[in-house]
């Protein structure tokens, strides 16, 4: 009669044996002295071997925060010039990323904020420096914002002003001379544009195509084309027809969403999220939709930079312009930031305070804050809320 | 499984590991850490394990650089450092010559043997062993097995030395 290998004991002892195995060494236990002495004996060796072990019980120690892990990966990676660190399973964050998005701004409308870049007179004539050009640029921005929503027909004024801007953000004294295949689908765009403004005459003339026409929710899909572009296409009669329309038909509303609103519209405006006018810019043509350098996270490979309307966005508002920088980690996944310029409401004052994090019953969360020019900040990835403030530090 | 769960959940799991695996607590912090700075950058799909494999590589990189003399005063100034105060010298001085001993019997097992038994203590089972060591599945029972017989006597043959120095003196 052969014995039990002294290891399948342990593992039997261990719970480590399958069932099958299990019922036949309790078969040959119950037949065999000798092996339920060596059974009985095992036992006592896994526990003394166990209470051995157990003298060697490191000190209580207060473990450092993941987030300060999280800075020294992100520190090698820098130094290494390896490609940072990520979750594999950042893959989602990017598509809602503006869930929980910004949905107690105040508002006035997209096409609003679109008109506000040219109103201001500080910035329609091209500077040579960018950063005075920036400069100059926030503190329009800033006056604009104290105006407040009901100054929405002083807009039209000047609408090569966001051109303007942007050439002169590049070092461009003049606008650069298109290529023969910009210029057809300058061109292309213009005939769109216009076509679509006979149709939607009182949505809003000198508004991007591409954004208005994802605001009304009816327009025919179209490339997306520079902001340049469209304010060039915009007339000043348009505009001011615009204008006139607005001053009768907007209301000036401020919208507050709570938390709870915010959640229940997930689904829908994830759908709407789909069909998002947001198109690609370069950073400085974002910075001057923006009307602020833009933030960015160091570190990480930025995949494209895109602008578009508030509203665009899971519970955000209409008539507030949004960035949106994506970024791709080394796992090929999506981190997106999203920055936000909101109007001197007093009900986003508590935002100034105190950073929120919102959590998703899905485990994506969303970080936002104001920075101290008032922007709203929002970066939203499917990781920890230790992570996400962790990453929001690194913003600069 | 996120990282940051994993670290939360078991960060202090791998000191322990480590720790009775060089026998410096401050040491076992710094390499867990560096076990999952190095996870954050590849991003393992079996975290846990991954991170045991790394624990255990640092622990021999770590074992190979020290001198016997200096890891002989670390251990002894770690093992003062990490208990928490005991009753009274008497005491304190006997559990201190039992953690040495235990850690002297430790060390005379294999690699092998000695990282299964510590990841055995340390919650993995069978397979999560096989995984990390690299050994088929049906093999730890007898390799944790031969671990545990050979603490136990390394333990007693170094009590009895002791005993025996104990009675020449």
């Amino acid at each position: 009669m052969s014995h039990i290998d002294e290891g399948i004991l342990h593992a039997y002892l261990d719970g480590e044996v399958s069932e099958g195995q299990k019922a036949e060494i309790d078969a040959h236990l119950s037949a065999c002295a000798e092996c339920s002495d060596r059974l009985e004996a095992a036992k006592r060796l896994i526990g003394r071997a166990s209470g051995l072990l157990a003298e060697l019980e490191p000190g209580a120690a207060q473990p450092p925060a993941w987030p300060e892990i999280e800075e020294r990966a992100a520190a090698r990676s820098a130094e290494t010039g390896s490609r940072p660190f990520v979750r594999p399973w950042l893959a989602w964050a990017a598509s809602i990323v503006l869930a929980f998005g910004v949905g107690w701004l105040s508002s006035s409308s997209w096409l609003e904020w679109s008109e506000r870049p040219v109103s201001s007179p500080e910035i329609v004539a091209p500077v040579a420096g960018s950063r005075e050009l920036v400069s100059t640029r926030t503190e329009s921005a800033a006056d604009m914002d104290a105006v407040g929503e009901s100054n929405i027909d002083a807009a039209p004024a000047e609408t090569e002003a966001a051109p303007a801007v942007a050439n002169a953000i590049r070092g461009d004294a003049e606008p650069q001379p298109a290529s023969p295949q910009q210029e057809d689908q300058r061109g292309k765009a213009e005939a769109d544009q216009e076509g679509f403004l006979d149709e939607a005459q009182g949505r809003g003339a000198d508004q991007p195509a591409r954004l208005r026409a994802t605001v009304a929710q009816e327009a025919p899909a179209e490339p997306a084309i520079a902001a340049d572009e469209v304010s060039r296409v915009a007339g000043d009669e348009r505009q001011n027809e615009f204008a006139e329309r607005k001053q009768g038909d907007e209301p000036d509303v401020e919208l507050v969403l709570p938390m709870a609103q915010v959640s229940a519209e997930g689904a829908a405006a994830e759908e709407r999220e789909e069909d998002t006018p947001f198109f690609a810019v370069q950073p400085e043509e974002a910075a001057a939709w923006l009307g602020v350098e833009l933030r960015t996270l160091p570190d990480l490979e930025l995949q494209r930079i895109e602008v578009g309307p508030g509203n665009a966005l899971q519970s955000g508002l209409e008539g507030l312009p949004a960035v949106r920088l994506v970024y791709l980690d080394a796992a090929d996944h999506e981190i997106v930031l999203i920055q936000q310029r909101v109007s001197a409401d007093p009900a986003l004052d508590a935002l100034a305070a105190e950073p929120v994090l919102a959590f998703e019953p899905s485990g994506r969360n969303v970080y936002r804050w104001r920075d101290s020019q008032g922007y709203l900040l929002t970066l939203a990835a499917s990781v920890s809320g230790d992570s996400l403030r962790a990453l929001a530090e690194r913003i600069r | 499984m996120d990282l940051s769960q994993v670290y939360r959940e078991h960060y202090r799991s791998l000191v322990r590991f480590l720790y009775r695996r060089i026998g410096d607590q401050a040491r076992a912090e710094d390499l867990a850490q560096e076990a999952f700075v190095r996870a954050l950058e590849h991003q393992p799909e079996k975290p846990r394990a991954w991170l045991s494999t790394v624990a255990a590589n640092l622990a021999r990189d770590e074992g190979r650089r020290s001198s016997v003399r200096r890891k002989h005063l670390t251990l002894v100034k770690a093992e003062i450092e990490a208990r928490p105060p005991e009753p009274g010298p008497e005491v304190a001085l006997e559990r201190r010559e039992t953690v040495m001993k235990v850690r002297a019997a430790l060390a005379l097992l294999t690699d092998r043997d000695r990282e299964a038994l510590l990841l055995w203590e340390e919650g993995f089972n069978y397979d999560e062993i096989a995984d990390v060591l690299g050994l088929s599945r049906g093999s730890i029972g007898t390799t944790l097995a031969r671990a545990r017989t050979r603490l136990a006597a390394a333990y007693e043959a170094i009590e009895h030395e002791g005993s025996d120095e104990d009675v020449a003196h």
